[in-house]
């Protein structure tokens, strides 16, 4: 097909839709790259700021030290990048058209490896991610996209962003839709798609394929474990309420400080943060090397119930105090320690064979990830891509299951959203926008005026004249449509002496209809076609009436949902 | 031509490209008049000109339907190319700042990985365990920070930790030598002796032994003790074969050879490799020492005895086999060539021998009948003055008899020793 020879309008859709395919190649790839960046970052800075082997004095000063610093950018220069940087993608993309303010991303980069970098038990997939869609929405905006645009490309480079921080490209555009966009069958699918593939792409050229942990091949090893992975999908659920509780808990005190302690809250986090890391240095940063030797079954019961307690106490200070970095990799963290506690009890006490405490260390992971982060799909393939290791799916799915459950029963409001409702921020539901799912068959009447095709003109203009009708459908004797005629037709027609004539000669063919599946907005713009009343057609067969749609209807349908 | 007035970027690039296709075409045609040739300029000329004339229509078709779409298309195109011309420099520096956080990294690794052998010598194994799992977590590429973390870990007697460290290594290289090595010594360690043969072989197997013959041999040596230690002597047997195929020609390692041989119950063998040592190293001890006792156990007593002596000192077990190689040497009744007063006196010192040996059983073990059989040989013995050999060997009959039946009566003289290994065969030595 010539493009050319399309109307100007398509001609320009296609051309908008290419603009659009190589825009989000490109925001993949930038995403990715700050991800990657922003991992170096942090090692980096970790690395310069406590050295070899850090002393005791290194331990303390470095994180109440840079949280001075840190407190002084959050409050003052970029006060809109505290926190994880999940949910405040998530309202950009809900509330704001996607539009992100173009120091939002840099401010986060700079701020997040400050934070993490010096000690902060926070993650950094959640700061990569609003990164990423700060990026691909700056990007958008200044390319002058339309709006919806400049919205598809914020979970566009948040899928970019986390396919580069875990190198995990499926999880990454499950993440993506299920908790940015909030709709597993959401049409971005392809571009979420495509940019995690560019992202991951880059990322692999640059930081290699290895997994993000090096873990044995773990497998059930006997039916019995099935009951103890389920033990530790419910205390994967207390513990990620627990978590959820004592974050919401803490920020909300913070919160409720005057607002003149805004630039100390960070210092005072970062001197409590000095104080654990004296205890327990393990708690530093994302931790992911003590992750590792969880899985690995580097660690006895004493340390991984510890570590967990620790970890636990670290993140929520570290995020309540308003420091800039997510959750995500301490929920691993916290998931590990706790799997593989249980891992050691079971595989002492059991009365079976059982699997090596690091395999519930593995399967803890992503039961924890489940229960805080609320996104169990993402979760499943999340934790089998960053170990590369599909033997644990079906313990994984049932522990994560579980946590999800018994998560959602106790802490109804996902963690992130009621983060936001802290920052008195609501965002919507998933669907609760009854006009994105109301279609024609919702709002319709099934009994339809209609009136037989050899009836004659004037008793058919009596008859829709008693019914104060615009129009009236003509069918035959089988019921079928055969067309319609209009009020102005009839009186015409009766004008013209043709008042004993079947209705039949004067129908209009064509006949302006829906099918029962057309989406609300398409029956409003058809009704204003069809002077009021369009009929619902079968998709079967087109003839076949299967009810009408008229403003009352609709009026009437609305007033008796809840 | 006529040119824009668009202020915009585009509009710029676009007057540029007309000012600088105008220039082009202006100075091409005096220069295409100066350098004409017949035929092949005139389409050459053609073709520029007509090349020209299509730019310059385009250009100015552009500049004239200068649309506010054609101007948002233009600006896209420039913002595309900006943004792509920014992801490849965002490539490069991406890259440039991770290899140096890379070099870092694989720096910082080392120095724990010298820590933590600092602190294996130590005997810290503790600090050992962290500093490698360290080096680990910096440089997870470097086999060599896992493998001693897998031995580290051992030493910390958490020999599942190693074994998992190491099946994870494996499981990235599967031939690795050094990875089924230490998998080899962690299944001894734990008395798993089927996997530990496996990875002995597979280390055995791998490529990187393959091109290296001493570590093969190292290896064949280390299989062929553990299977030693098991009681598996067949096995055994078979490695130290195949490792005496790569023996290094030096004594040390024949004597080692030698005695791996002997405990196999190879003692021809063992011979073969101590007399091997033994041209190389003519004084060495323990190279005589395993001569001897080979020589001994296959019967050669003359060089057994020939061996221990210039052994050296000798502990208890291996000078009791000297004084009966001696005795057999100096006083065996059955000896050929003998003259037969010598004979019959040896004979006689066996019988004595024995009787006494006898004499010595406690009583409840009832060798009255040995005892009067060993007394009447004596005196019929000691009655005629020549023996006959058939005779002689007869009486050697029952003194092998006495001694065997006295075999459980406590060890006995070296006279006892001998007499119990030579009667009543004659083993001529």
């Amino acid at each position: 097909m010539d493009a050319l020879k399309l109307p100007p309008a398509q001609r320009l859709r296609i051309r908008e839709n290419q603009v659009f395919l190589i825009l989000t190649i490109v925001v993949g790839v930038l995403a990715g790259l700050s991800a990657v960046l922003f991992t170096v970052g942090i090692e980096l800075t970790t690395r310069y700021l406590f050295g070899l082997a850090p002393s005791h004095a290194r331990l303390f000063i470095v994180p109440a030290g840079v949280s001075v610093l840190t407190g002084i950018l959050l409050s003052k220069v970029f006060p809109d990048v505290r926190g994880s940087g999940v949910p405040q993608t998530e309202a950009a993309y809900q509330l704001s058209n996607g539009v992100m303010k173009a120091h939002v991303p840099f401010g986060k980069f700079v701020t997040g490896i400050l934070c993490i970098g010096s000690g902060h038990s926070m993650g950094r997939e959640g700061p990569s991610v609003q990164i990423g869609a700060g990026l691909a929405s700056v990007i958008g905006q200044w390319l002058h996209l339309p709006p919806r645009r400049v919205r598809d490309l914020v979970p566009v480079g948040a899928a970019g962003a986390l396919a580069a921080a875990f190198n995990t490209p499926v999880a990454a555009v499950l993440f993506a839709l299920e908790e940015i966009i909030g709709d597993m069958n959401a049409p971005l699918l392809g571009s979420t798609v495509v940019a995690s593939v560019a992202a991951v792409v880059v990322e692999r050229a640059i930081l290699g394929n290895e997994p993000l942990f090096r873990v044995p091949t773990y497998q059930l090893v006997h039916p019995g474990e099935l009951a103890a992975y389920a033990a530790l999908g419910v205390i994967g659920g207390g513990v990620s309420i627990v978590f959820s509780k004592a974050l919401l808990g803490l920020r909300r005190l913070v919160l409720a400080a005057p607002p003149r302690t805004r630039l100390l809250q960070p210092p005072v986090g970062g001197v409590i943060i000095g104080m654990l890391l004296l205890y327990s240095p393990a708690v530093m940063g994302v931790g992911y090397e003590y992750v590792d030797q969880a899985l690995n079954g580097g660690l006895v019961l004493r340390m991984f119930v510890m570590l967990c307690v620790l970890k636990i106490a670290a993140t929520v200070v570290s995020y309540a105090s308003g420091n800039a970095g997510g959750i995500f990799a301490p929920s691993l963290y916290i998931g590990a320690m706790a799997g593989g506690a249980l891992g050691v009890v079971v595989h002492t006490y059991a009365p079976f064979p059982t699997a090596a405490p690091g395999a519930y260390a593995l399967v803890g992971m992503g039961t924890l990830f489940a229960g805080i982060i609320r996104a169990p799909m993402t979760s499943v393939f999340m934790i089998c891509e960053i170990t590369q290791d599909y033997q644990i799916l079906v313990p994984l799915m049932l522990a994560n299951m579980l946590s999800f459950t018994i998560s959602r029963r106790f802490q109804p409001v996902p963690v992130y959203h009621a983060l936001l409702r802290q920052d008195n921020v609501h965002l919507p539901a998933a669907s609760t926008d009854d006009n994105d799912t109301m279609v024609a068959r919702d709002v319709m009447r099934p009994s339809v005026d209609t009136s037989n095709a050899t009836l004659s003109i004037a008793s058919v203009l009596e008859s829709v004249e008693a019914a104060h009708a615009g129009s009236r459908l003509i069918v035959d004797d089988h019921g079928l449509l055969v067309g319609y005629v209009t009020h102005e037709q009839l009186v015409d027609a009766l004008a013209r002496g043709l008042g004993t004539a079947a209705v039949s000669t004067i129908a209009n063919d064509d006949v302006p209809h829906v099918h029962g599946d057309h989406p609300l907005d398409v029956v409003l713009a058809r009704l204003s076609a069809a002077r009021g009343a369009v009929p619902v057609l079968s998709r079967n067969n087109v003839r076949h009436v299967e009810g009408i749609v008229t403003l009352e209807t609709i009026t009437k349908r609305f007033a008796a949902a809840p | 031509m006529a040119t824009s007035h668009d202020p915009s970027i585009g509009g710029r690039i676009e007057r540029k490209v007309a000012g600088t296709w105008g220039i082009f075409a202006s100075w091409w045609t005096p220069f295409e008049r100066i350098s004409r040739r017949p035929g092949e300029t005139e389409c050459l000329t053609s073709l520029c000109s007509w090349c020209t004339n299509k730019m310059g229509w385009a250009l100015l078709r552009m500049q004239e339907t200068r649309s506010p779409a054609v101007v948002q298309y233009h600006r896209e195109l420039l913002q595309i190319a900006v943004l792509i011309a920014l992801a490849i420099m965002a490539f490069w520096g991406t890259r440039a700042v991770h290899a140096y956080a890379r070099r870092t990294s694989v720096s910082d690794a080392e120095q724990w990985y010298r820590r933590g052998g600092d602190a294996l010598v130590a005997a810290d194994t503790d600090r050992a365990v962290d500093a490698f799992r360290r080096a680990v977590a910096k440089n997870r590429g470097e086999r060599k920070y896992a493998l001693a973390l897998a031995v580290a870990l051992e030493r910390h007697n958490d020999g599942d930790t190693a074994q998992r460290v190491l099946l994870t290594l494996r499981e990235s290289s599967p031939e690795d030598a050094g990875v089924n090595l230490t998998l080899a010594r962690l299944d001894a360690h734990e008395g798993h002796i089927a996997e530990a043969v496996r990875y002995y072989r597979n280390a055995l197997y791998a490529p990187a032994a393959a091109a290296d013959v001493t570590m093969r041999r190292t290896t064949r040596l280390e299989l062929a003790r553990f299977l030693l230690a098991h009681d598996d002597r067949s096995r055994a047997l078979a490695e130290l074969l195949a490792a005496a195929n790569d023996s290094p020609n030096d004594a040390p390692s024949a004597r080692d050879l030698g005695d791996l041989f002997m405990q196999a119950g190879d003692d021809g063998r063992a011979l073969a490799q101590f007399t091997i040592a033994l041209r190389l190293a003519p004084d060495d001890h323990d190279a005589h020492r395993g001569a001897g006792l080979a020589a001994f156990h296959l019967g050669r007593y003359r060089e057994a005895r020939r061996h221990l002596l210039a052994a050296g000192t000798l502990e208890n077990d291996a000078q009791q086999l000297l004084e009966t190689a001696t005795y057999i040497v100096t006083s065996n009744p059955l000896a050929p060539r003998l003259a037969a007063a010598e004979r019959r006196r040896r004979v006689l010192a066996a019988l004595d021998a024995a009787r006494s040996h006898v004499a010595r059983c406690p009583a409840t073990v009832d060798l009255a009948a040995v005892q009067q059989d060993l007394d009447a040989a004596i005196a019929d013995l000691g009655r005629r003055r020549t023996s006959a050999r058939d005779a002689l060997d007869a009486t050697m009959d029952l003194v092998g008899l006495a001694e065997g039946a006295a075999r459980d009566c406590g060890t006995g003289s070296a006279a006892d020793r001998a007499l119990a290994l030579i009667a009543p065969t004659d083993s001529t030595p």
